[in-house]
């Protein structure tokens, strides 16, 4: 039977079904609890006097299967009466129910997937560009790190196997300026002098060369920018001396070669540590200090000039 | 601004978070998901991490060693443990979104029980929002069944709703847009596997898997007695013996054990009735109850209805999918009419 004819002939073949089975509308009415009437309008496809489709199919189905006859065939006919707009949008997202996606349908859906499809081409294209640039600017950053990095080898290789002319180098910087380079505080009101520090060294150097030309190598630092305090310290061994002022604060640090001398000259009082005292001959103001009464386990600590 | 633009490329879900199952629909494209609420767990120096989720987790429900634990999140229609729903939905949402290369960001509408609390409504929103929804809206269930159903629920008509959920039934009476009295009794299809459970443990001394017990509820279960009656064999452990025994079950026992639950269920409608305004009562006694729901598709569970209520009672067209459809319609019915709070229940 087609479908027209299905359409056509819901009422008709319930009736049919009913009568076959000598049941009678108002048996049937009573089976489902359902009005007389309501029999009456689905027997005479008087749709408009029914509920809601929703019901109405509910009714269909449950007479049907009361009947004992194929539902689904009727309610298939019922949908297509009630018009596709209302059963298509009820019905269209059901899963168990038969595929409807029509036409019309797919074109209305269109728009969105047109919107939707150019975004996505849009950061996709966004996409490439990200992708185009990144691998050329990755191995340039490679390169620079290389380069670096030898930079970096070079220098630590040239530090590793000059490390002798390098201190020394550091030696003769400390040499020529009276800063203390091995302090743990820089001393910053003592730069300002700076440039006339060296004024008065070469003086004393000179002086120091007339009173003692026989010093090989004698060291001469200025302490403080006044005062013409002088320590001498001859050393016989290696030896850790430092000096700080009356408040504390670093003047001097450094470790006394073997053979070599040092004079220190500033404004007193100092306080000087001798690391390995008896490897050092002090002399304060030209006059030598002993320096056993000072000393412990090698070490001498004292003040030199009025507190 | 970030989930505005990743909201551009998700698409408005209908999310029936249920005991038994979740189902998604897709607006525009129909349900796109419908899967079991089980989560598989995996226990590892205390770190829990998920082994599965859905259907491959669901076959592992009863058949998993030591470490792995498979749970249902969701109880009663609740959320019973909140990080494993979140975890779940999470991938739910992305599976959906299957095809896209950026972090979905969907909106989204929740049904959620009638009689669910405040806290239980929050914790809902909450691990929506959490599995990385943009806007999280909430829905009765009924109302959105109803709406799936087809029912003309914006009329000044009452109508009835029956939804028989894996955790829970829903009954609420609805007209205007608005639930004019509902109902939550927490028995469901869950209660209906564990009556067979206990009757077959009663009756044959074996013991037998929620998974058997559902599969026989869908293949010989009935709510009525049958003409026909239709024999299933089954295999369990006999308590007795100890070891797996083969038995045959047929559909009046089935209907026998399920008579405890199924009366509850009657009895609520019942009740239900009895507390439904005269004016409403009338137009539901006219065009009668809609059953929804995985419950519905029980066999004759209407006829049972219709005889103790004395009402028409008829099934809605795919009942299983009829929350998610209907949450689905309701999104668009929101978007039309530019009022989030339409049929919203905040």
């Amino acid at each position: 039977m087609s479908d027209g004819e299905i359409r056509n002939h819901i009422g008709e073949r319930l009736a049919a079904a009913r009568t076959a089975l000598g049941l009678g509308e108002e048996d049937v009415a009573d089976a489902l609890n359902l009005s007389a009437r309501v029999i009456a309008n689905l027997e005479s496809q008087s749709w408009d006097s029914l509920p809601a489709p929703a019901f109405t199919r509910g009714y269909i189905r449950a007479y049907a299967k009361l009947l004992e006859i194929d539902g689904e065939e009727l309610i298939q006919g019922y949908e297509r009466i009630v018009g596709v707009a209302d059963t298509v949008e009820l019905e269209l997202p059901g899963v168990g129910t038969a595929p409807r996606a029509g036409v019309g349908e797919l074109l209305q859906r269109q728009p969105g997937t047109v919107l939707s499809g150019a975004a996505i081409a849009g950061v996709a294209l966004m996409l490439l560009i990200v992708w185009a640039v990144w691998p050329s600017g990755e191995p340039e950053r490679g390169r620079v790190d290389a380069g670096r990095t030898a930079e970096l080898v070079q220098a630590e290789s040239a530090r590793t196997t000059e490390p002798a002319r390098e201190t020394e180098v550091a030696r003769v910087g400390e040499a020529t300026s009276t800063e203390a380079t091995a302090t743990d505080e820089p001393l910053p009101e003592l730069e300002p002098p700076e440039p006339n520090r060296d004024a008065p060294a070469p003086e004393a150097t000179d002086s120091l060369a007339t009173i003692e030309p026989t010093a090989e190598s004698t060291r001469i630092y200025r302490l403080t920018p006044a005062g013409e305090d002088r320590i001498r310290l001859e050393f016989t061994a290696d030896c850790w001396v430092e000096v700080t002022d009356a408040s504390n604060l670093n003047l001097y640090g450094d470790l006394g070669r073997a053979g070599e001398s040092l004079e220190l000259i500033g404004a007193s009082p100092f306080r000087i540590l001798l690391g390995y005292a008896p490897g050092v001959v002090l002399a304060y103001n030209g006059e030598p200090v002993p320096l056993a009464g000072y000393t412990r386990n090698n070490v001498a600590a004292l003040w030199l000039g009025r507190r | 601004m970030f989930k505005y633009i990743r909201g551009l490329f998700s698409r408005d879900l209908s999310i029936d978070l249920g005991t038994a199952n979740t189902l998604i629909y897709v607006r525009d494209q129909g349900i796109v998901l419908n899967e079991p609420s089980v989560v598989a767990i995996r226990h590892h120096n205390n770190n829990k991490t998920v082994a599965a989720v859905g259907l491959d987790a669901k076959r592992m429900l009863g058949r998993t060693p030591g470490n792995i634990t498979a749970i249902r999140p969701l109880k009663d229609g609740v959320i019973a443990d909140f990080l494993v729903t979140e975890k779940m939905l999470k991938y739910f949402i992305s599976k959906v979104h299957e095809n896209s290369f950026i972090r979905p960001s969907p909106r989204v509408l929740v049904s959620v029980p009638c009689k669910s609390t405040e806290v239980e409504r929050r914790a809902i929103r909450e691990s929506a929002l959490s599995a990385g929804s943009r806007d999280v809206r909430l829905i009765e269930e009924p109302m959105a069944a109803a709406i799936g159903a087809g029912l003309p629920v914006h009329e000044a008509v009452g109508t009835m709703v029956v939804d028989i959920g894996g955790g829970t039934t829903e009954i609420a009476i609805i007209s205007l847009n608005g639930v004019v009295y509902s109902d939550t009794v927490r028995v469901g299809g869950d209660r209906f596997d564990e009556a067979i459970v206990a009757y077959v443990r009663r009756t044959q001394g074996s013991l037998i898997g929620e998974a058997t017990a559902e599969r026989i509820k869908i293949e010989i279960g009935a709510a009525y007695p049958q003409k026909e009656i239709h024999e299933i064999d089954v295999r369990g452990r006999n308590l007795a013996e100890g070891v797996p025994r083969a038995f045959t079950l047929n559909s009046n026992e089935i209907l026998e054990a399920l008579q405890e639950p199924l009366s509850m269920i009657v009895q609520a409608v019942k009740s239900a009735l009895e507390q439904t305004p005269p004016e409403l009562a009338s137009d539901i006694a006219e065009t009668g109850v809609v059953l929804t729901g995985g419950g519905a598709l029980l066999c004759d569970v209407d006829v049972l209805l219709a005889e103790e209520t004395g009402l028409p009672v008829i099934i809605a067209e795919d009942p299983m999918t009829c929350v998610a459809r209907g949450g689905g319609k309701a999104l668009e019915l929101m978007d039309e009419a530019g009022n989030a709070d339409l049929l919203s229940t905040d």
